[in-house]
């Protein structure tokens, strides 16, 4: 037996949305099927996922984002003040650049929260395990960056920083919450990072002041937050996911000892699954005693990895940090965007699961 | 509770009558016995016991005479874990410092005050983990 708890086999939460929720959502935007239909599939097929994660002998549990269209869903669809818009974004492949319609998010009036970010989604999965649950939410600071659009976002609010400050207050507020409903691991999702990180990305001036503004926004909504024994608040940093394609490429270097000094998590979920994500020299700016998640087990392609090399890399951060605060977990997840999902099948997801559990055996021993 | 007075190699009774002596064996899969028995033989000492002359069966038998474990050969492996075996060591670091010598990881070893024990974990070569303990005062 183990005596520590630290979720040493982690995964980041989004998994591939079976077919018949793709369809049952798609007949719900058409009119063809009330929203409570939709609800019933989407019970069903959570209750799916959760037996995958305990087969796959994970200890920590998600939905699989399974209510939610995307990454950013939570929070656009909890508010109203939101447009949304279609707009042709540049991805990166193996072969070059992809160009995808992507869905935009704009805040264009006062937002005005109508129900809870995560409604009813803790509640369901009490109904299907009593093992610890894990709730995704974006981060404020992406969407009081990504949302915000000059001319329109203006006329709603004074600055970024002022609608920063309400998203973080909102964010806040539903963390605790869903720490009183007895979730164990509340995790911010945050891909704006990737934009001061490297190539593909940057455009123009200014990544200095967006950047400590995300930083700002971030470290607000966690600041001050009592957590219940052994609970824990991360972050996940990544490089963009949809459909095994990604945005970003580059190390953590330019961003680490800022981001991980000011922005008051418990651990940080990092991507290290290939060469495009640099090595592990940015960890020595991860706090003393705080978890950095290794995202070692690629979601992008469907060959598996070996345990003997992933521990061995592992042993390779620990000359870094203390191996009891690592842990490690696909560097992203399987599907950021519902109909997005990476080329992989149930099955490979499955079996990329299941080497982060083998993984965490073979290398931290049993968490009991 | 019944008791009996016959107790083997020389203890004293009485003994409950239900008293297990010992766990005798443990039996995990194997995909490679030749493999698996090389792998024991060096870690713990273990040796093969030769049934060919008594049996056909393709169960591998490895023993070190006061502890015996058993693998059924399979052709492919599920995994094990959480179940696992322990082994007690004689000498706790003697033993870390003869799985350094084999090149054999463990996981960092881990002190339970309340037993004055001691644990770490290593893996078989078909990733079966086994739990290594040590017990401080052990009296017997």
């Amino acid at each position: 037996m183990a005596d520590t708890f630290k979720f040493h086999g982690d995964h980041v939460g989004s998994l591939l949305r079976p077919q018949a929720l793709l369809e049952a959502r798609r007949r719900v935007e058409a009119g063809m099927i009330e929203p409570e239909e939709l609800r019933e599939v989407e019970n069903e097929a959570i209750a799916g996922a959760v037996r995958m994660q305990k087969d796959a002998g994970l200890t920590i549990f998600t939905d699989g984002e399974f209510r939610r269209q995307d990454f950013r869903s939570g929070i656009v669809d909890a508010f109203d003040g939101f447009t949304t818009k279609e707009v042709e974004m540049p991805w990166q492949s193996p072969t070059g650049t992809v160009t995808l319609l992507s869905t935009q998010y704009i805040v264009s009036d006062r937002l005005k929260q109508q129900r809870r970010i995560t409604e009813g989604e803790v509640e369901f999965m009490r109904t299907l395990t009593r093992g610890h649950l894990k709730v995704t939410l974006i981060a404020p600071g992406f969407v009081a960056e990504r949302c915000w659009q000059d001319g329109v976002s203006d006329q709603a609010y004074e600055s970024r920083e002022e609608l920063g400050a309400e998203l973080a207050a909102a964010t806040k507020a539903e963390i605790e919450a869903l720490f009183a409903e007895g979730v164990m691991y509340v995790q911010l999702d945050n891909p704006g990072y990737a934009a001061f990180l490297d190539s593909h990305v940057r455009r123009g001036n200014g990544h200095g002041a967006a950047f400590e503004r995300m930083v700002a926004i971030d470290a607000a909504a966690v600041e001050g937050i009592e957590r219940p024994s052994g609970a824990s608040v991360g972050m996940h940093i990544c490089r963009g996911n949809n459909a095994s394609l990604w945005l970003a490429e580059g190390g953590y270097e330019p961003i680490a000892e800022q981001l991980f000094g000011s922005v008051p998590v418990d651990r940080f979920l990092l991507e290290f699954d290939d060469d495009r994500a640099g090595g592990f020299d940015p960890l020595r700016y991860i706090p003393e005693g705080k978890v950095a998640v290794l995202g070692l087990i690629s979601t992008k392609t469907p060959e598996l990895e070996d345990v003997e090399t992933l521990v061995k890399r592992i042993d390779e951060a620990a000359r870094i940090i203390d191996i009891d605060n690592l842990a490690v977990s696909p560097q992203c997840g399987f599907a950021s965007v519902a109909r997005g999902g990476n080329k992989l099948t149930p099955d490979q997801e499955f079996k990329k699961l299941w080497l982060v559990a083998e993984t965490a055996f073979a290398t931290w021993g049993f968490e009991t | 509770m019944a008791t009996t007075e016959e107790g083997r190699a020389g203890k004293v009774g009485p003994f409950p009558r239900n008293a297990p002596h010992s766990i005798h064996h443990v039996n995990f899969p194997t995909t490679d016995p030749e493999r698996t028995t090389e792998w024991y033989g060096n870690v713990f000492g273990l040796k093969r016991i030769d049934l060919s002359k008594f049996t056909n069966t393709k169960v591998l038998l490895l023993t070190r005479g006061n502890f015996d474990l058993h693998f059924t050969p399979v052709e492919d492996m599920d995994r094990m874990a959480p179940y696992h075996y322990a082994v007690e060591v004689e000498d706790w670091d003697g033993f870390l410092e003869h799985l350094d010598s084999l090149g054999i990881r463990y996981t960092r070893p881990v002190e339970r005050p309340q037993n004055n024990s001691k644990y770490a974990y290593i893996r078989d070569p078909d990733g079966t983990m086994i739990e290594l303990v040590y017990h401080g005062n052990r009296e017997w």
